[in-house]
């Protein structure tokens, strides 16, 4: 029998086996958190952070590329880039904002702190003046004297912040939506690999896929899409159908037809869902959907991704940020993709007749915008490598490495983009019934249930119809419900104005006049929201006082 | 003769210290200052009091705190009937304590703020009380700049009555704009009274004549909201061609929208515009036209409107 005080000697007490390793970790933790920040706080070195949730295929190696560009034209700079996944960004950047640690430039997006304006203005630098100054990285091209915000083909709207009449972000791509699809299945169903000029062939196309796929005994689903019909898929048909009804009932005459001039129409007669126009748009959509399979809201983006590349559907309906990696996806299973826009009906087609025109994509604000962190203490540096970003040349690198749409004018754009850069061709106005959240959960509900073959149209029309005129949910609640968020906007803004004299008062002199004039023309003409009940009196015919008597307004 | 040169050298040397504390502004004054610069109302209201109780009342530094604070009680949120009559009552001791200072003219307005603006759940708009708030700094400040600002918001007041059937507040609103924009012809809001006026005018008096007269005049001094004013454009193109058969006016504003705002999304349909009232199309890199298009000489005019 062995002494057991010498056998627990010598034998190893696995206890100290988890703290060790604590211990290593924490040590090995506080030696690269050290060196890192050594490094960048290295008075000897000019390092300059930018952190963005971009993990898409390519969008790291190309931002790396225009980091490389950047730094040779401005030696002894050095651009580190801090990719973070989307999952965790919002909480990631709010630790360092909070902290007082965050990178010089954020992407804007995910965390409240960066997105909503009583914290933006804390933490990101405005950038309204430096973006009404030239950006000298466009020295070289005709752009050379044209203000920064210009220079991009959104002007900068995708930066902007109303509420805080500044801009606070630098866009650097565009998004747009296409049908993908996949040139191999459709030449072996059709015979050709030609994408649909018209509505018409494209539906052709879709039976041809549908027949095929009976044929070889797979199920193959002619359309799949990443995103939800009814919105991104239904507008572009939406403007095609009813932009005719501008003149009608465009009221402002401000070159769109708002949701509230929808319901004004439809109050008085001059717009319904059995308007011939409004009917083949519905039933175009429809037809859509028809090819999409029952129960076709159920699948996700990664599921119709994955069946687009799996051959088990033949067209895509999703974003330009999902082109590289399908066509490299595609690649992978031999096939090559193609891209179009959505067909209208042509020439002797079903619905033809109501057709005005495709929906232009000209008001597209620009994505993946950038901030640049208040504190920061390289905030000149900062804005400098956003120029070049933007510049036509960091531009044209960063996108077309990426193979995302390019934003910046004259910057061109890979060949694979090429079909996603907006088309500013065509019409905007179009007449949306949904009007107002009440309204909105009844008329999505419904109308997917139509798009999906689950309920005839009638269904739809008599639940919309019950919903629109209801007093408590229907359009005289989005209607009060609207003037209300008016009413809110514009005390916010009085809050903005409120700052601005202040600071003026403080400092004179300090304050920028144009800005305060914006402020100020953009609050005193929206009248404080009196006009809603102007309008009310006037197409309703009924003293708003009476209609809306139950509904408490917010305040915040 | 040492003695004297150390001691002049040590009051120098305090001198310059005293100096310079004096010309930088005192840390607690900065902190609080940039609470206005955050929007941080609360924090504006823990530090400025005890700044407001170290200064002597209606000096320069009492004014800024007690103003500021008055602000921070104006915008605190949640706000209620308690910390908007705190806010009034702190602009009031400002406006008594230095009645002809520029911390007392924006007080003013700030009263009629309160008044025009809806603040919480029971409060009530009184846009005639307003307007005397307003009237007040225009006369107390006609020579200040802070004076047309007034005037706007008070002509405001007259046209947010929407006294309909006959507008007769509404009118004397946007009279009394044309008149503060005809005796104050260097107005810096000037561009901003017009477009207000014309405003009024299109809604609700339906004056389309005037109101496109109104927006000339803002196209004259420049738009304010650059970069927004598209659906202006828009408006002014729509009455010119519309009601009242103006096609090289309407032509004017359909190019502004090709050239100035092609983003609003009306540029496609401004060179169709042109096109049917045969109007020349100037050069657009969006839509790949480099050189103007001069209209066809065999062409009519057509106001109908075609579908592509």
């Amino acid at each position: 029998m062995s002494d057991s005080g010498e056998d627990k000697k010598g034998r190893f007490n696995s206890n100290y086996l988890g703290a060790g390793i604590l211990v290593v970790a924490f040590v090995v933790s506080s030696i690269v958190a050290t060196i890192n920040t050594l490094r960048v706080e290295s008075p000897d070195r000019n390092v300059i952070r930018i952190a963005h949730w971009q993990l898409e295929q390519g969008y790291r190696s190309a931002m790396q590329a225009v980091i490389e560009e950047y730094q040779k034209l401005n030696p002894g700079v050095e651009i580190e880039q801090m990719p973070v996944t989307e999952r965790v960004y919002a909480q990631w950047l709010n630790t360092h904002l909070i902290s007082g640690t965050a990178p010089d430039i954020c992407e804007l997006g995910f965390s409240n702190l960066a997105t909503k304006d009583e914290y933006t203005v804390r933490y990101f630098l405005p950038l309204s003046n430096v973006s009404s100054q030239p950006n000298p990285y466009n020295a070289d091209n005709e752009m050379r004297d044209v203000p920064w915000k210009e220079t991009l083909q959104d002007g900068m709207r995708g930066g902007f912040r109303e509420g805080l009449q500044e801009y606070f972000g630098v866009p650097t791509t565009f998004v747009s939506m296409r049908i993908f699809y996949n040139k191999k299945l459709l030449k072996a169903a059709t015979g050709s690999d030609a994408a649909p000029e018209t509505f018409g062939e494209w539906m052709s196309q879709c039976q041809a896929i549908d027949a095929y796929g009976k044929k070889q005994g797979k199920k193959i689903l002619p359309i799949v899409s990443t995103n939800t019909v009814n919105g991104t898929l239904s507008v572009p048909y939406e403007v095609a159908f009813t932009a005719n009804y501008e003149e009608a009932l465009d009221l402002d005459l401000d070159g769109t037809i708002l949701p509230l001039e929808v319901y004004i129409g439809y109050r008085t007669g001059k717009v319904s869902l059995d308007d011939p126009a409004v009917q083949a748009y519905f039933k175009t959509v429809r037809a859509v959907g028809e090819q999409m399979g029952r129960g076709f809201s159920s699948i996700d983006r990664q599921t119709a991704q994955f069946k687009f590349v799996n051959e088990t559907a033949g067209f895509l309906w999703t974003g330009s940020w999902d082109a590289s990696g399908t066509v490299a996806m595609a690649a992978e299973k031999g096939f090559e993709v193609g891209v179009f826009e959505l067909p209208l009906p042509g020439p002797g087609e079903p619905y033809a007749e109501f057709i005005r025109g495709k929906a232009n994509e000209a008001s597209s604000s620009g994505a993946g915008s950038y901030g640049v962190y208040k504190n920061s203490k390289k905030t000149e540096q900062a804005i400098d490598f956003l120029m070049f970003l933007t510049s036509r040349r960091g531009n044209e690198l960063l996108n077309q490495k990426a193979e995302w749409p390019t934003l910046t004018i004259g910057a061109k754009s890979s060949e694979l983009m090429k079909p996603f850069q907006p088309n500013p061709r065509g019409y905007n106005a179009r007449v949306n019934f949904n009007y107002g959240s009440r309204v909105g959960q009844v008329f999505n509900s419904r109308i997917i249930n139509y798009y999906q073959g689950d309920e005839p149209f009638s269904a739809f029309k008599a639940a919309y119809e019950e919903v629109i005129v209801d007093p408590r949910r229907g359009g005289d609640w989005a209607w009060w419900n609207e003037q209300d968020q008016r009413r809110r906007d514009i005390r916010n803004k009085e809050r903005v104005l409120a700052q601005d004299t202040t600071m003026e008062l403080i400092n004179p002199g300090s304050r920028d006049q144009n800005r305060y004039r914006r402020a100020l023309l953009q609050q005193v003409t929206r009248n404080n929201a009196l006009d809603f009940y102007w309008l009310f009196r006037k197409h309703r015919q009924m003293e708003p006082s009476e209609a809306w008597a139950e509904f408490q307004p917010v305040f915040p | 003769m040492r003695g004297i040169q150390s001691i002049i050298a040590v009051a120098s040397i305090l001198c310059a210290i005293v100096g310079a504390r004096a010309a930088d502004v005192d840390p607690d004054l900065a902190e609080a200052r940039q609470t206005i610069a955050d929007l941080d109302w609360k924090q504006t209201l823990r530090l400025y009091p005890s700044i407001r109780d170290s200064a002597k009342p209606g000096s320069e530094q009492w004014l800024e705190a007690t103003y500021c604070l008055a602000v921070a009680w104006h915008h605190v949120q949640p706000p209620d009937s308690t910390t908007i009559g705190t806010a009034r009552q702190m602009y009031e001791e400002v406006i008594q304590q230095a009645p002809t200072s520029r911390w007392a003219a924006r007080s003013m307005m700030n009263l009629g703020r309160i008044e025009e603006l809806r603040d919480y759940l029971d409060d009530k708009i009184d846009l005639d009380a307003a307007r005397k708030h307003y009237d007040r700094v225009v006369e107390a400040f006609a020579n200040d700049p802070i004076a047309g600002e007034a005037t706007l918001r008070a002509a405001a007041t007259l046209v947010m009555a929407y006294d309909a059937p006959d507008y007769v507040k509404v009118k004397q609103g946007i009279a009394r704009l044309e008149a503060w924009i005809a005796s104050h012809p260097n107005e810096p809001l000037a561009s901003v009274m017009w477009q207000y006026a014309g405003d009024a005018d299109f809604r609700p008096l339906d004056d389309y004549k005037n109101a496109l007269r109104c927006y000339e005049e803002v196209d004259k001094l420049g738009w304010v909201d650059k970069g927004n004013q598209g659906p202006w454009y828009w408006r002014c193109a729509q009455l010119a061609e519309r009601e009242l058969k103006l096609p090289d006016v309407a032509a004017k504003y359909y190019t502004k929208i090709i050239v100035e705002t092609p983003n609003s999304g009306k540029a496609y349909e401004s060179i169709q515009a042109l096109k049917r009232l045969n109007k020349p199309i100037p050069a657009s890199p969006m839509f790949d036209i480099s050189t103007p298009v001069e209209p066809s000489s065999t062409q009519a005019p057509s106001t109908q409107r075609s579908n592509p």
